[in-house]
């Protein structure tokens, strides 16, 4: 696709605000938590203005903003010492999964029934909504951020890779740490009521 | 056959679809013969789903019309 045919696609700038600001903020908020996440969505507007015009359509538009989203976020992170970029591979990662297998990898501590059984179930307890909140808070950043663009997103793993500028296989090692971390939490909270 | 500690770790791969028909049938007959992994797998499903929700729900919150209009009028 020309830069002409992609900018002819390309809608108002009105609209793409309509369309694409709950992604943007969602992104920023999971990044830089909520009180700063209007801000960088903010910026991050800013420079979709500036830049809109050299939209070369090498990715979709939403990827694109969601692109710029997350490049400022990781800006104010940097700004406040916030930004880690850890190799997920080599940082001493521990699952918290282990000791819950035998030697012969059969389930020693298996997962139990919840007492709720549906999404919708789940989200009725609002402490328990308070608790991922604040486990996912204490969540490494990429980490939190891979689940985000991928799980609340839907973003593809080609379009995650570049914009986190990361491996295939690390994002997936990412993706699945987040989901494993979401899925501990909410399991130690329907067996023991607390967070 | 993998053991449930495999199952684990591919539980990603297999929600993802990204698991070769060798290895999505592994795991397919892994599931079909435990109970404890089939529980694993359903609960892992859910907590996904139901951040999701959690998301949906809050994006409808925190994402307003006044926000929307307050960052149009910026722009203009």
């Amino acid at each position: 696709m020309s830069k002409q045919e992609a900018n002819a696609k390309i809608p108002e700038l009105g609209e793409l605000i309509s369309l694409y600001y709950s992604s943007m903020l969602t992104v920023a908020r999971q990044m830089v938590g909520d009180s700063i996440a209007d801000e960088v969505v903010q910026e991050a507007w800013i420079s979709i203005q500036k830049s809109l015009s050299g939209f070369e359509g090498r990715s979709s538009i939403k990827t694109w903003i969601i692109r710029i989203t997350v490049n400022e976020a990781k800006n104010r992170l940097r700004k406040e010492s916030r930004y880690v970029s850890l190799d997920p591979t080599n940082d001493g990662y521990e699952s918290p999964l282990n000791g819950r297998f035998s030697a012969k990898g059969c389930w020693a501590r298996a997962a139990n029934q919840w007492h709720d059984e549906t999404p919708e179930a789940l989200l009725t307890n609002e402490e328990m909504s308070h608790c991922l909140d604040t486990k996912m808070q204490l969540m490494p950043n990429m980490q939190k951020t891979v689940f985000t663009l991928k799980d609340i997103e839907g973003l593809s793993f080609n379009d995650i890779c570049n914009i986190l500028e990361l491996s295939a296989s690390n994002v997936r090692v990412l993706l699945h740490r987040a989901r494993i971390n979401l899925f501990t939490t909410i399991e130690h909270f329907q067996e023991t009521g607390e967070c | 056959m993998l053991n449930c500690k495999e199952m684990c770790e591919k539980a990603s791969a297999f929600h993802d679809e990204e698991l070769n028909f060798y290895q999505r049938m592994r795991f397919k007959i892994h599931l079909l013969t435990c109970g404890n992994c089939q529980q694993f797998i359903k609960n892992f499903k859910l907590s996904i789903a139901m951040y999701q929700r959690k998301n949906e729900e809050e994006a409808k919150k925190n994402v307003t019309d006044e926000k929307i209009s307050m960052i149009k009028d910026k722009l203009k």
